[in-house]
């Protein structure tokens, strides 16, 4: 008599609970997410960012946004607007849904902030960091600077050298915004082996004034493609 | 065993008529004949009555003529010129039930004023939902890997032809598109 | 005690022979399960048929269980399926049980049909059960596909649509037939209930009636017996033939060649349970929304090879092979057994046979597994999820750099592999700098040509110059860059 109880009660104990360990049964993490309730910074990274601006493990062709002083130029508002709606003619697409994106305007908040988590003031240089925009310098200044911080690498005349190569050559030139070329000057390609402002000459950091001067001899070396300088990049939609 | 109660006359002695029915008399065999006939002849009214009411149902879509609609993509200033986006509407066509399927998306280009071209969402080759990339200016189909240009030209890929595409008119500032059919290629322009 | 226990025994049989007088249930079960077979018929090769007759009552067991919950309502039928899954009681292994119950059925159904053909079953005087049988091989399927439309999620809804544009590819009466099979202009709540209705209704309803057509015929020509190299069919000895080895070596099907078919039943139902234990239900995936355009979706396992075929077609044979091909395969089966009515049975002596059939499983199975795999499918959102390798950006000058990024920008790595990582429809461009030259890859990327696009009209002459010089450097190491031959070969002369 015992038997006949316990047996439908091993079955009972049996059949539902260990349904629930079943490796098959979906738990609500399996569900299906729509792309834009996709609310994890990391998924978000990684599906939107990660191609061309790496995540400090691999490079890329972009800069790294793992760069305390790249970050430290950057307002959240100005990163925000530049994920919003791109940079106008060059390589950095509109991610807002508005600008014919996919992401929510959350979104972006989110990835804003993520990347601003990235942010540490306990690693920047010493020396007064030149501001993220400022007007164009002096040209001929510029070229001295060149050739006393950058030359080294890039070669006299920008040409390229034996560890990097040209900065003047007039593709590339077409290609980056003079924004760009500024913040380059100041935070250099950490990933890549380009120094910062601070360190291109070892206890001489360039000067706010200086990084101006660089960016206008640089934007000074622009042809257009009939080899005419300079050449203003058209805007494109 | 179905056969059994055939094989087996006695089984049947209730044959009422059957006794004599050996020796059936010609005016109860034409009237037998007739019976029948009458029997299948008021089936085959009976069954009329019936049966072209049901074909009608099931082949309603076939007798209706199609119905199409113009139907609002919102102000044309939603679409920057030189842009193409993503619109949507809800299909002239619709039941109360029909839930998320009544909202179909469509891509909106704006060459410039008043000038669009309306892109269907399916694939002219097997009807999955094309993506515009913005920065290649392609449509790419995530099925087969068709491609079309930003012109809904085809540029690659198995479709046997470009984008499948709305009429389309300006109207009070709106753009409206004519729509409430699913494109395929025996119906290429919507 | 005796005899009141013989009073049960007499009441027992005089209440059976009471129903028995009714029913005729001795004769019955002696005409069926108690039907003479061929010894050699109680083969471990003959328990397909049975088990996918097991699979089909368990998908109509299974089936109706979850009609208890679901509401085939294009408004509704999402909701419920994910009530199904995640809330129900059990739900989840319902959906489970019927969703692998119908993956074994169709494949245990093609092993039925292979075994059928191999061993010459289909021959005289078994053409009606072959031909039923095709009819329930299109049954089967059709109940697969409309079942994949019950789980209405994002793969169910496009799935119609690429039903819907086949079917649009017929000549002449093509929007008809669209407007037909989707109850409507568009996709939508009567096309759902138009599916359910076939699913559940028409579908079944067929299917049981032919099946017992299957097995009347199994009833009245007998169950093939096991061919033996050299014996011949003839169309005018055969039946004598049947009839001698039946006398000779007949037993009752039941209970002297069943057993076989039992065993495999408790296999086939193990494995079902098992594969819905482990595995659990298929989807749902995102919900039957055309606004959600991030699909990419991709029919059930058994019809893979169909997407993979729709792929790989030639464009100008595709419409076609779409709507021929199957009705010149139809016609193909259904001539088989009067074609090929007589002579040999056994494989052994039939290398055609079993060539097509090798062929046949071969093709399947390759379609299959690149439908599962899809290479030319983009990968929609590569261009901007997939990063490259540090040895495909280390060294690089700053207009290569701006080459890499363009490379992304302009959604290449969406049809082309870069480190491993990339589309597939494209060749793989980790080491193109080999292959090619800086013009030859100028011209590629400006014209396309091949199964690119031309883009000529789609980047600035820096973007090409970029993307050129970038490529040219993914060239491995210690090997030399391409050099264009007709130039090396011109300048040395």
């Amino acid at each position: 008599m015992t038997a006949a109880r316990a047996i439908p009660a091993l079955l009972a104990a049996l059949a539902l609970p260990s349904c629930d360990w079943m490796p098959g049964k979906p738990t609500l993490a399996d569900k299906w997410q729509a792309p834009s309730e996709i609310t994890s910074f990391t998924e978000l990274y990684n599906s939107n960012c990660l191609g061309c601006h790496a995540d400090g493990r691999s490079i890329a062709g972009s800069n790294t946004l793992k760069d305390p002083l790249y970050l430290s130029l950057l307002a959240p508002e100005k990163l925000r607007e530049i994920i919003a709606a791109g940079i106008n003619g060059h390589s950095m697409p509109a991610f807002a849904k508005e600008n014919g994106g996919q992401l929510t305007d959350q979104q972006i908040d989110i990835l804003v902030a993520g990347i601003m988590e990235w942010r540490d003031p306990s690693k920047l240089p010493a020396a007064p960091i030149p501001p993220y925009s400022a007007p164009l310098g002096d040209v001929a200044a510029g070229n001295a600077a060149f050739a006393q911080y950058c030359a080294s690498c890039h070669g006299a005349d920008g040409n390229g050298g034996e560890k990097a190569g040209s900065v003047v050559n007039p593709y590339y030139l077409d290609l980056v915004s003079d924004q760009y070329l500024r913040t380059i000057a100041i935070a250099g390609r950490p990933e890549l082996g380009c120094p910062d402002f601070a360190h291109r000459v070892p206890g001489r950091p360039m000067s706010p004034q200086e990084v101006s001067d660089v960016t206008a001899w640089l934007v000074s070396r622009r042809v257009n493609e009939f080899g005419q300088p300079p050449q203003t990049i058209p805007n494109q939609p | 065993m179905n056969s059994e109660p055939e094989k087996d006359p006695a089984a049947a002695p209730c044959a009422c008529s059957g006794g004599e029915s050996n020796a059936e008399s010609p005016k109860k065999k034409t009237r037998r004949e007739f019976m029948l006939a009458l029997g299948f002849g008021l089936n085959a009214v009976a069954g009329a009555a019936v049966g072209i009411p049901i074909l009608g149902y099931l082949f309603s879509s076939l007798v209706k003529p199609h119905q199409l609609d113009w139907v609002s993509l919102g102000p044309i200033d939603k679409f920057p010129e030189g842009t193409t986006r993503l619109a949507e509407f809800v299909n002239p066509v619709r039941r109360s039930w029909d839930g998320k399927t009544a909202s179909i998306p469509c891509w909106v280009r704006r060459i410039q004023g008043e000038q669009f071209q309306v892109f269907a969402i399916n694939c002219a080759h097997l009807g999955c939902p094309v993506r515009w990339f913005q920065e290649s200016k392609l449509f790419l189909c995530p099925c087969h890997g068709g491609a079309y240009y930003e012109d809904g030209e085809r540029a690659a890929g198995p479709p046997p032809r470009g984008l499948f595409t709305y009429q389309f008119k300006v109207k009070n500032g709106d753009l409206m598109i004519l729509a409430g059919s699913l494109p395929t290629l025996a119906q290429p322009n919507i | 005690m005796k005899p009141a226990a013989q009073k049960i025994a007499d009441l027992g049989l005089s209440v059976f022979n009471w129903v028995d007088d009714r029913l005729h249930v001795r004769k019955v079960w002696e005409s069926t399960a108690g039907h003479h077979v061929p010894q050699s018929a109680g083969s471990w090769f003959y328990v397909f048929g049975s088990a996918t007759l097991l699979c089909l009552m368990m998908q109509l067991v299974t089936g109706t269980l979850l009609a208890l919950v679901y509401v085939p309502s294009a408004d509704e039928a999402y909701a419920t399926l994910e009530y199904l899954t995640y809330q129900q009681q059990l739900g989840w292994f319902l959906r489970a049980l019927h969703y692998w119950g119908s993956d074994f059925m169709v494949g245990i159904m093609c092993l039925h049909m292979t075994q059928v053909f191999l061993w010459g079953a289909y021959k005289y005087p078994r053409e009606i059960t072959w031909i039923s049988g095709l009819v329930l091989l299109v049954l089967t399927l059709g109940l697969a596909f409309t079942g994949q439309v019950m789980r209405f999620d994002e793969d169910a809804y496009w799935g119609l649509g690429i039903g819907a544009a086949i079917v649009g590819r017929v000549p002449f009466v093509g929007q008809q037939l669209v407007d037909f099979m989707l109850g409507g202009q568009i996709i939508g709540s009567e096309t759902l209930s138009r599916f359910f209705a076939l699913h559940v209704f028409v579908l079944p309803g067929s299917i049981l009636a032919v099946v017992a057509l299957h097995l009347r015929m199994v009833l009245t020509k007998g169950i093939n017996e096991y061919p033996v190299p050299g014996m011949v069919v003839r169309r005018e000895t055969y039946d004598k033939e049947y009839a001698a080895i039946l006398k000779k070596e007949g037993v009752p099907f039941f209970p002297k060649a069943i057993d076989k078919d039992i065993i495999a039943a408790a296999f086939v139902i193990g494995g079902i349970v098992a594969c819905a234990c482990i595995f659990g239900p298929k989807g749902p995936s995102g919900p039957a929304d055309p606004l959600h355009i991030d699909s990419s979706p991709r029919p059930d396992f058994w019809f893979l090879w169909i997407f993979a075929v729709a792929a790989l077609m030639p464009e100008e044979i595709e419409t076609f092979a779409l709507l021929v091909g199957p009705v010149i395969i139809g016609i193909i089966l259904v001539a088989l057994p009067f074609v090929n009515g007589t002579g040999e049975k056994s494989w052994r002596r039939r290398p055609m046979a079993v060539i097509v059939v090798i062929l046949v499983w071969v093709s399947l199975g390759m379609l299959t597994y690149l439908g599962a795999t899809s290479p030319w499918s983009p990968v929609m959102d590569g261009w901007s999820s997939l990063p490259v390798g540090k040895e495909q950006i280390a060294g690089r000058s700053p207009l290569e750099l701006q080459g890499a990024v363009t490379l992304q920008f302009k959604q290449c790595r969406n049809c082309h592999m870069v480190d491993g990582l990339g589309g597939e429809r494209g060749p793989d461009l980790t080491d193109v700098g080999m292959r090619l030259t800086a013009p030859q890859l100028a011209r590629q990327v400006v014209q396309g040509g091949g199964n690119m696009p031309a883009y000529g009209q789609n980047l600035s002459p820096a973007e090409v110059e970029a993307l050129v010089a970038y490529m040219t450097t993914l060239v491995p190491e210690g090997v030399p860059p391409a050099q264009d031959f007709t130039l090396t070969k011109a300048a040395k002369q």
